[in-house]
């Protein structure tokens, strides 16, 4: 099987360049993917979630090994891997109120949270399990460029598979979120073309509460699903093609976009088109 | 001022690969002179020609260049284009052949987990036996 870096050396579909067309910003999509403009700076989220991350990556690892994992070696790790992510991110944006000790701090209380609550009857199947499959309609047609990702793990308990995906949020997650996630559709989708099943999706999430959380939403897909998820890719293809970014203008994830500029100049930057014996010409705005 | 956006690709075969191809393509953005449409027309002529001429003398260099010392070392065998992995599975589909099961034979007889980890020979040889060119090893 080939890892997840040499699935992205072909042209293919993402779980997070579908949410980011679809979900968060046309506009940011194009900037990132199209035109490829550099980011002026990271979010601290971003660069949080990659610490926190490779941290239960290890964590993962260790429960798969079958020894157990303790919080206070998992919290250094933490606090390793945060100091090497601040070094390898540039310009990392913190909140007004927050500093990187700060969040090295809630990231140890996290994690610690995290491992208090493991389950030691549950198996560690898999970790980081990359898959690539074709994207397939109601109809059997298939769509050129595949659909990639990768499964933070799937454990097994009592016969039962579950793909489970880690995240840190802010906030309690509303009720219907798990249910209505672009995510669990897209990996489940993968899952069942790599192995011919679809177990269930969970998500565990560790709230950033002052004493923080972890919750669990466990949902699934049909086949209906999968196949509005299709849809959906043949219409943001065409959507691409015809260069559709559209700013989403009062979107949460504006504050933490490394677009604001480019952004904010877009609308007097475009140029436009004209035809002259077949061959188009831009005229500059 | 007027500016136009030139380019020029071309396709050529991967030599002993079939169904593959490598494109080849070059963009120019010039500026050209808000006058005439004869001379814009011109002008653009002579851009594409120059476009043109630039890919077509970068392909022969490349044909006639060993490769260097510098090109970056083969991974193991070039893994089979999205192209050539979707005429598989239209393939498969005008056969009557799930995508399930085109993945057990896939796992079988080539010994991969996917479609996408087929390199371009198995990918190439799988075609030929579904199109009753060559029967299976």
């Amino acid at each position: 099987m080939s890892t997840l870096s040499e699935y992205r050396d072909r042209p293919h579909w993402s779980f997070s360049a579908l949410n980011q067309f679809m979900n968060i910003c046309s506009l940011q999509y194009g900037f990132q993917r199209v035109m490829k403009l550099p980011q002026t700076f990271t979010s601290v989220n971003l660069s949080f979630g990659s610490a926190f991350h490779r941290c239960l990556e290890w964590i993962q690892l260790t429960r798969k090994d079958g020894q157990s994992v303790k919080r206070e070696e998992a919290a250094a790790l933490f606090q390793t891997l945060w100091l090497r992510q601040i070094k390898e991110d540039r310009l990392i944006k913190f909140d007004d109120d927050q500093n990187a000790d700060d969040i090295s701090r809630q990231g140890r209380d996290m994690i610690a949270c995290l491992i208090d609550k493991l389950d030691p009857t549950e198996e560690v199947i898999s970790i980081s399990e990359a898959f690539a499959v074709p994207l397939v309609d109601a109809w059997g047609e298939s769509l050129e460029t595949p659909m990639i990702g990768e499964i933070d793990t799937v454990v097994q308990k009592a016969g039962l598979k579950t793909l489970v995906d880690w995240k840190t949020s802010g906030a309690r997650w509303p009720k219907q979120k798990p249910h209505l996630d672009l995510q669990p559709t897209v990996f489940l989708y993968g899952y069942q073309h790599t192995h011919g099943e679809t177990p269930d999706f969970r998500f565990d999430v560790v709230v950033k509460n002052k004493t923080p959380v972890l919750e669990s939403h466990i949902t699934t897909r049909t086949a209906d699903q999968f196949n509005r998820m299709v849809e959906c890719v043949k219409r943001v293809e065409q959507m691409i093609q015809a260069e559709h970014w559209m700013p989403s203008e009062q979107s949460f994830y504006c504050g933490g976009c490394g677009y604001q500029e480019a952004c904010r100049g877009w609308h007097r930057q475009r140029a436009r088109t004209i035809s002259i014996g077949g061959t188009d010409v831009r005229k500059a705005a | 001022m007027l500016k136009a956006i030139v380019s020029y690709s071309k396709k050529i075969p991967v030599p002993d690969s079939e169904f593959s191809s490598q494109g080849f393509s070059l963009s120019l953005e010039a500026e050209i002179p808000d006058r005439d449409p004869a001379s814009i027309q011109a002008r653009l002529h002579e851009t594409f020609e120059l476009v043109k001429n630039s890919v077509e003398s970068e392909l022969v260099k490349q044909n006639s260049q060993p490769p260097t010392s510098s090109a970056k070392p083969a991974a193991g065998p070039e893994k089979a284009s999205n192209k050539q992995i979707k005429y598989l599975t239209d393939l498969a589909q005008q056969k009557n052949i799930t995508l399930s099961d085109l993945n057990a034979t896939i796992r079988k007889q080539c010994g991969v987990t996917g479609l996408y980890d087929l390199s371009r020979k198995q990918c190439s040889d799988l075609l030929d036996e579904m199109n009753g060119k060559r029967k299976a090893a």
